[in-house]
């Protein structure tokens, strides 16, 4: 490939960067390759980081968390049309219910299948992911819960700042908002948000 | 003006919460009684910001500096857009072929020496 060659691929990338998630999203819908990687490279690692801390350690040594995020990211972006209703938002919060849902499958799985090492699930049953252990079953479940309550847009907000913890001016660019302030504005209306649909039982938490 | 004061109020506690900054708990409900129930719920809110955020520095995560096992270390850096993550080519499924055709070759070749060495032992014989 030319220099010339490379440097119109790298600047394509470059722009492409700077493009909201529906942008790409439509460019993907349309064919585009470039802008499918664009999308891989923008969220496959901090989807995996994410599924990283909804999976207990003992899951992690049997099942390939890596493979399984990539393997939804991929079916999703190639069944775009069929899948993912249209919206903002829409896309992450597609991806986030799916992700969520092959991980509780296939934690199912790993429990149902034949006793090689009893120990081991044993321990499957009993041991709580990274987010568990630091906030409880219970207040994961009603945040999930809430999660589900809102907006695509406003779940989009807060999984990119909360959970995956994007930059405001990342999340200004993929949401396509005008700047880094704004962004950070409809983060914090979203958690608002989130905070009334939480509806946490005893009052305060302690 | 006095729900919009406290929904501004709301606001900057909910913009503290997705910063991670410390937020004075008993001071902001004491300026806010009527909103007890929103500042509880945003307490929770807090915990759970910070449990995604200790879980992305677990020592499994491929964010963190310290994972032993998980992909390579440009894989590892905080931030996700300063590297390129792993493309999906031919060559990741085709470099486990290579390894093992490679192998059967080499032991293909050595089968063959063996019979040509046994041969020209027994051509000498006669």
């Amino acid at each position: 490939m030319s220099p010339g060659a490379s440097g119109t691929k790298s600047s394509e990338h470059a722009a492409l960067s700077l493009e909201s998630t529906a942008a790409l999203l439509s460019r993907v819908s349309a064919g585009e390759s470039a802008a499918r990687e664009e999308l891989l490279s923008r969220y496959l690692l901090p989807l995996r980081r994410w599924a990283h801390g909804r999976l207990p350690d003992i899951a992690r040594d049997l099942l390939d968390t890596d493979d399984l995020v990539q393997d939804t990211l991929l079916r999703t972006l190639s069944r775009l049309q069929d899948l993912v209703p249209t919206g903002d938002g829409a896309f992450l919060v597609y991806l986030r219910r799916a992700l969520l849902n092959r991980i509780k499958d296939h934690l199912r799985r790993l429990r149902r299948r034949p006793a090689r090492e009893p120990l081991k699930e044993t321990l499957l049953d009993e041991k709580p992911s990274p987010l568990e252990i630091a906030i409880g079953r219970e207040t994961l479940a009603k945040y999930d819960e809430a999660m589900q309550r809102l907006p695509d847009h406003q779940q989009e907000a807060v999984m990119l700042r909360v959970e995956m913890g994007f930059s405001y001016e990342q999340i200004a660019r993929y949401l396509g908002c005008r700047s880094a302030n704004t962004a950070r504005m409809t983060v914090a209306r979203a958690l608002l948000r989130l905070a009334t649909a939480m509806k946490v039982a005893n009052g305060r938490p302690g | 003006m006095e729900d919009q004061d406290d929904n501004a109020a709301l606001l900057k506690v909910a913009e503290a919460v997705s910063d991670g900054k410390p937020v004075d708990w008993d001071a902001a409900q004491s300026r806010h009684d009527e909103a007890e129930m929103d500042l509880a719920h945003l307490q929770a809110l807090e915990s759970v910001a910070a449990a995604f955020r200790s879980a992305r520095q677990h020592p499994e995560n491929p964010d963190n500096p310290c994972a032993g096992s998980l992909g390579s270390s440009a894989w590892r850096s905080g931030d996700p857009h300063s590297e390129e993550p792993r493309r999906l080519s031919p060559d990741n499924t085709l470099s486990g072929k290579r390894k093992s055709g490679t192998l059967r070759a080499g032991v293909l070749l050595a089968l063959g020496l063996s019979a040509l060495y046994l041969a020209v032992r027994w051509l000498w014989r006669l």
